[in-house]
């Protein structure tokens, strides 16, 4: 897989110029098909979005107070978190390194040299009255990433997409406020505030509800994929804050008046917050009316956006250099230097050469080396150890049927696993008793009915034969012999002339081949069952 | 009334000579800078009604009376000197330390667990919580439904 | 004697016998005592001192001392967080904050095995120059001081006194205005803090009539400075933004010491400016800041300005030859004759630069360009970064809460700082929240920063052709009287007064503050050495030898309060 890897980093370095052409041509010809889809009487829709995901680091960005879920309220608390005097800032290095390693997933240029600022404005779960962000300088810029969305639930043929990263920077996330209504007063819990978080910030290429949600979904897929954030929306992990307008066709963007809808915490949500919020502007501008620029919160249950009319924001957030911060260099192999101590360099190549690689890397490899469809490489970077599973049963065999292995793995061993909740790699079926019953399935010696009989007994029975031995002792060798299988359907035909009788008035079809597979515990071959009932039946013709 | 004590004798003959210097010295004899003539600044500010609340905001201070204003005032005055130097082609300073590269900790778990000290100094506690006014609490306007169409 | 004593002698003192950390506490506690009226202190830690002091007695005599100062008492400016002692920046918001934690300074000196006397009195936050901005009063010079009274100051029981300065009443009479609310602070045997309260009509202006005037002791350092000239205490940590160090240094006739900004740690002191804030030292010689620099110097891993490469001890040395300065090059910025100089800081300015040169030294006129726009500079810088490092103060996690405006969160915070902050703070923070609004933030902030950038590089200039040390005044005056000083707000006062002191602070070098004679009127004026960054070998033993020099009397009041 590394190899593959290597040479597909190789390929798109070598190739950029031809590649950029690639993306753009693609997009023009996609701009013409989402305007169709999206045009609502002359109207464009236009989404930027911004995400803040957590950094799954142990301690948080400033200050070695820990990073745990749902922790004993105000117990994971620094006195820097809470405020106090004289305390001082201190950044996390892991949290500068995962930066990093985001940015190069998302296409980023990873700038040497960024600055943290202050951004202020109060509010009661800022103890500090700041936060400590990027503002000038951020650490990574100008990123770029594919992504597949689905035209109206076509599973499968998606559209390949690409949506530009305008940057990336850290920053503090704040405390949690919960409002106590019948005592008149807010809570306040400062676990999460001083938490590392990452701004990911796009331009504004979405052009519908739907497409911001699939690039929110494959953004989460490449941030759990590298390991830099855990992804689970529900427990505030990635938050997406959307800014929408609508323009008529044809005016520029900068004419539709911007509203920003914020802390949209899943990916559902997205794409019906996005759509309620352009109906209600086109709805409004249809009306003659104007739109408030303003911010918006997003009510889940009753999937409408209301304004957070108290929220009013003053706009002026007065920002200053953060004086206790000195900038953050990163480094390469070029520029490192040895009076350093290794404990303080980060070296941006050293990172990418030990990065996980990316869904869009790993799909492209599946694709190459397997000639997997998109759709199979999707389902199989989603269904975590799949990958590794299917690639050490290829690996062990490489000969074997690439499309036998990928239907023993998803649509029987997976089936087994999910129901007994436990992952791939710790299954009864190892890859050793897998590839055995893909050779013969590939050999044609028993039927997948048969390997969903063996995958049983070893989830249930607790069975330990190899797979060659269980065959043989349960006799679940594959039936070719027509002679045995013509007997089965005469007898069949025999018992239910009724079904004969329907089938060749072409009223329902009989189904006789499906009842001698199990006649025969399984083990008919299909296709050579349906080939004698065909034989002896007549073809199906469904009546009009 | 007490006296004050100095212990005159220790001090060292050269204090003594004090007018009767015979090297020719370095310092300059005269001041050799004036105070900033005010016409050459620009207008002087004042502070309007609109900034006077916008900045009352924004810093959740209050100017008090008329004297806050003043000395807001006399301080933009003050720093309005700073617009005569010529700073062209100079780079912003954040400070001393620009050449240098921030600390990096290492990512453990270090601080934290220490509720009750945390909790120690604050005026109004409810169950480990801090206390705050209400607020902040998105208001629901009755809007007309904008769902779309399905 | 003892307490007019150097920090080396006494060190020398108790390590040869002559006498014991709990005798000498004591000392140091009745000098405490009888010079309250000073008012240096705003808590005095009177019995951790005795005990402190008595563990150090119990480890001279096993001989396992923990470090050089063990058993010497020192005294920590109210802005260093001090572990289950109140630290209150001298100021209403902070009243009865009792950090959970030690600044590194504070822990640096007790794991030595210092004995700390108490929390210095300072301007609120450390905004002034005379320690005359405080909710506790302002603070006294001893230089000239009328001491009336001191015998009342003999009882033991702080509750039961206070020192207030009201416009009601005689003022000429000191023993009228002891009132029974207390404002000082008292610790109890656990270390836990006794009521703080602060007097609800508390007035600090004093109308006493000229005859009862007194000397401004300088600020913002000024309790340390106090401290530190009475003998309560052999060393004392102060807080340098602008020259809150080398002031009160100058005009209470001690030594004080700025170092190269990230040499010693700021963590726990509760900034001012963060990027030109640094801990310094105040002692009565040179040989004693040394002591103190060796103890204090080092990476600290809280505090990512600090200096990481290891620190190199200082050398209390002579120079090679000891009448000859030959090799060594002193500059005069011409600039630093400013307006408003005063002719008898003039005058020992002019005799220093012949001093060095009659020993052998090069002494040559040199210019640092942006001088006179220094202080403006400094003021846009200073005003910006405190109305950031004030946004923490709203009541919810520490300090003062105000009562009933609980209506939102807004007017409660708004609330809360109106009744914490006084007008200067207050002053600040509206001027830095103006100079940092998107509209103003070219025109001042970075204007400001560029400025800084130019003044920088005049020292860099300066010192890259050779020049070792500068020589400059540390004030425009002696000490001046508190009727003259309060005829101008807090403001203008600093503007005038920081004057040859806060461009060091922009350009982060080290300087240094040391007494050289005595103004027309009797007080103190010191000289200003400044060094490039990471100089303090060099600029020390200049320093030190100059002292030697001079021969500066030390203030005693052994005779005026009973030798100690």
């Amino acid at each position: 897989m590394s190899h593959t890897l290597g040479r597909y980093r190789r390929f798109t370095s070598n190739f950029q110029c031809s590649y950029s052409v690639y993306r753009a041509l693609t997009r023009a010809l996609h701009h013409g098909q989402r305007l169709s889809q999206n045009a609502r009487a002359g109207w464009e829709t236009v989404v930027g979005l911004e995400i803040h995901a957590q950094i799954a680091s142990h301690s948080k960005l400033f200050s070695g107070a820990g990073t745990q879920f749902a922790a004993p309220v105000n117990n994971q608390v620094s006195f820097l978190d809470a405020a106090l005097p004289g305390t001082l800032p201190v950044l996390n290095r892991r949290c500068a390194e995962i930066g990093v390693m985001t940015g190069l997933a998302l296409g980023c240029h990873i700038n040497r040299e960024s600055r943290f600022d202050r951004k202020h404005y109060f509010y009661a779960d800022l103890p500090q009255g700041y936060q400590i962000t990027q503002q000038r300088q951020p650490l990574a810029e100008k990123g770029e990433i594919p992504y597949y969305f689905f035209v109206a639930n076509d599973m499968k043929s998606p559209t390949k997409l690409s949506a530009r990263i305008h940057h990336i920077q850290l920053e503090q996330d704040s405390g949690k406020s919960l409002q106590d209504p019948e005592q008149n007063m807010s809570l306040i819990d400062l676990n999460r505030a001083g938490m590392a978080l990452m701004e990911i910030v796009t331009e504004p290429d979405f052009r519908s509800g739907e497409e911001a949600a699939a690039f929110v979904k494959e953004l989460q897929l490449i941030l759990t994929t590298i390991g830099a954030c855990s992804g689970v929306m529900a427990e505030g992990a990635m938050r997406v804050d959307a800014t929408v307008s609508v323009n008529k066709v044809g005016e520029p963007i900068s004419t539709g008046v911007r509203v920003e809808i914020k802390n949209v915490n899943s990916i559902r949500g997205v794409a019906k917050a996005i759509e309620y919020e352009f109906s209600r502007h086109i709805s409004l501008l249809e009306k003659g009316e104007k739109i408030a620029n303003e911010t918006r919160a997003f009510d889940a249950e009753n999937v409408e956006t209301i304004s957070m009319r108290d929220k009013e924001k003053v706009h002026d957030y007065r920002f200053m250099p953060e004086p206790n911060l000195p900038p953050l260099r990163i480094y390469d192999n070029q520029t490192l230097s040895s009076d350093l101590s290794p404990d303080q360099v980060i070296n941006v190549d050293e990172i990418r050469s030990s990065m996980a690689a990316t869904p869009e890397e790993r799909r492209l490899a599946l694709q190459a080396k397997y000639g997997l469809s998109l759709e199979h490489c999707q389902v199989m970077l989603t269904s975590e150890g799949t990958e590794d599973f299917f690639t050490a049963v290829m690996n062990a065999d490489t000969t074997r049927d690439i499309a036998i292995v990928y239907q023993l793995l998803f649509s029987i061993l997976l089936s087994f696993t999910n129901e007994h909740k436990i992952p791939v790699d710790k299954s009864p079926v190892d890859i050793v008793k897998f590839g055995d019953t893909v050779d013969l399935l590939c050999s044609k010696r028993i039927t997948y009915q048969v390997a969903r009989n063996i995958f049983h007994q070893y989830f249930e029975a607790a069975d330990n034969r190899p797979v060659e031995q269980m065959v043989d002792e349960e006799d679940w060798w594959i039936i070719t012999d027509k002679t045995l299988i013509e007997e089965h359907c005469k007898k069949l035909m025999a018992e239910s002339p009724k079904k004969v009788k329907n089938h060749k008035k072409g009223y329902r079809e009989c189904g006789f081949h499906k009842a001698i597979v199990v006649r025969t515990q399984g083990r008919a071959d299909p296709v050579l069952a349906r080939q004698v009932v065909e034989e002896n039946m007549g073809k199906f013709v469904k009546k009009k | 009334m007490t006296r004050f004590y100095v212990n005159i004798s220790k001090m060292s003959t050269w204090m003594l000579t004090l007018n009767h210097r015979c090297l020719s010295s370095k310092v300059p004899a005269k001041p050799t800078w004036k105070q900033i003539d005010p016409s050459t600044l620009p207008k002087p500010t004042t502070i309007d009604e609109a900034t006077i609340s916008h900045l009352e905001r924004l810093a959740l201070v209050d100017f008090n009376n008329q004297e806050g204003i003043e000395r807001l005032e006399k301080a933009i005055r003050f720093a309005d000197q700073i617009t005569l130097v010529d700073t062209t082609g100079v780079q912003p300073m954040d400070s001393v330390l620009e050449s240098r590269n921030t600390y990096l900790r290492k990512d453990e778990v270090t601080e934290g667990n220490c509720k009750q000290e945390i909790l120690k100094n604050a005026a109004l506690v409810e169950e480990d919580y801090f206390v705050a006014p209400p607020g902040n609490i998105p208001l629901k306007k009755k809007e007309k439904s904008y769902r779309p169409k399905t | 004697m003892m307490l007019s004593s150097s920090l080396k002698e006494v060190i020398n003192s108790l390590r040869n016998g002559s006498i014991q950390s709990k005798e000498l506490c004591e000392k140091c506690i009745r000098r405490v005592q009888k010079t309250r009226e000073l008012n240096s202190f705003i808590t005095e830690t009177l019995d951790i001192a005795r005990s402190q002091a008595s563990e150090s007695q119990a480890r001279q005599l096993s001989g396992s001392s923990l470090g050089i100062l063990d058993g010497v008492p020192v005294a920590v400016k109210d802005n260093f967080s001090t572990l289950g002692v109140q630290t209150s920046c001298a100021s209403a918001i902070l009243k009865g904050y009792v950090p959970p934690y030690n600044a590194t300074m504070v822990q640096r000196l007790l794991d030595q095995g210092a004995v700390m006397m108490g929390k210095t009195n300072l301007d609120e936050f450390a905004m002034g120059s005379g320690s005359l901005d405080s909710v506790y009063g302002p603070v006294r010079n001893p230089w000239k001081y009328t001491f009336q009274n001191y015998e009342a100051n003999k009882q033991d029981d702080l509750n039961k006194q206070s020192l207030r300065f009201s416009n009601k009443g005689n003022s000429a009479n000191h023993k009228n205005n002891i009132q029974s609310e207390s404002i000082k602070n008292s610790d109890s045997t656990n270390g836990q803090n006794g009521s703080s309260g602060i007097p609800e009509d508390m007035d600090v202006s004093d109308t006493r009539s000229e005859e009862c005037d007194w000397y401004v002791s300088g600020g913002s350092s000024g309790g340390s400075a106090v401290a530190v000239a009475t003998g309560t205490a052999f060393a004392a940590l102060g807080s340098d933004t602008g020259g809150s160090v080398r002031i009160p240094a100058s005009y209470c006739g001690v030594v004080g010491f700025k170092p190269t900004y990230s040499l010693l740690s700021r963590y726990g002191l509760i900034p001012l400016v963060n990027s030109l804030d640094v801990p310094g030292i105040l002692t009565k010689t040179v040989d004693d800041t040394v002591i103190m620099l060796n103890v204090l110097a080092g990476h600290d891993v809280h505090d990512s300005t600090t200096m990481t490469d290891p620190y190199k001890p200082v050398l209390a040395v002579d120079f090679p030859e000891k009448i000859s300065l030959k090799g060594l090059h002193i500059g005069i910025p011409k600039e630093y004759h400013a307006p408003g100089l005063a002719s008898d800081v003039l005058s020992a300015w002019d005799k220093a630069a012949d001093l060095f040169e009659a020993h052998g030294a090069t002494v040559s006129e040199v210019s640092l360009p942006h001088t006179r726009f220094s202080i403006v500079c400094y003021s846009i810088l200073c005003a910006c970064e405190v109305s950031s490092n004030m946004a923490r103060y709203d009541g919810i996690e520490f300090g003062h809460r105000a009562q009933n405006a609980d209506a939102s969160t807004e007017a409660l915070y708004a609330a809360s700082r109106h009744e914490g902050f006084n007008d200067v703070v207050r002053g600040r923070i509206l001027a830095g929240n103006y100079f940092l609004l998107n509209k103003n933030y070219d025109t001042y902030f970075i204007q400001a920063q560029k400025v800084r950038k130019l003044i920088s590089e005049d020292f860099a200039c300066v010192f890259s052709v050779g020049v070792d040390v500068l020589l400059t005044p540390t004030t425009l005056t002696g000490a001046p009287k508190y009727s003259w000083y309060k005829r101008e707000d807090n403001r203008t006062r600093t503007e005038q007064q920081d004057v040859f002191t806060q461009p060091i602070n922009m350009a982060g070098l080290p300087a240094v503050s040391v007494p050289a004679s005595l103004s027309d009127e009797g007080v103190p004026i010191g000289l200003q050495f400044i060094g490039p960054m990471f100089s303090e070998q060099k600029l020390l033993t200049v320093a030190r030898w100059f002292e030697q020099q001079v021969h500066f009397p030390r203030l005693s009041l052994d005779g005026i309060l009973g030798d100690l």
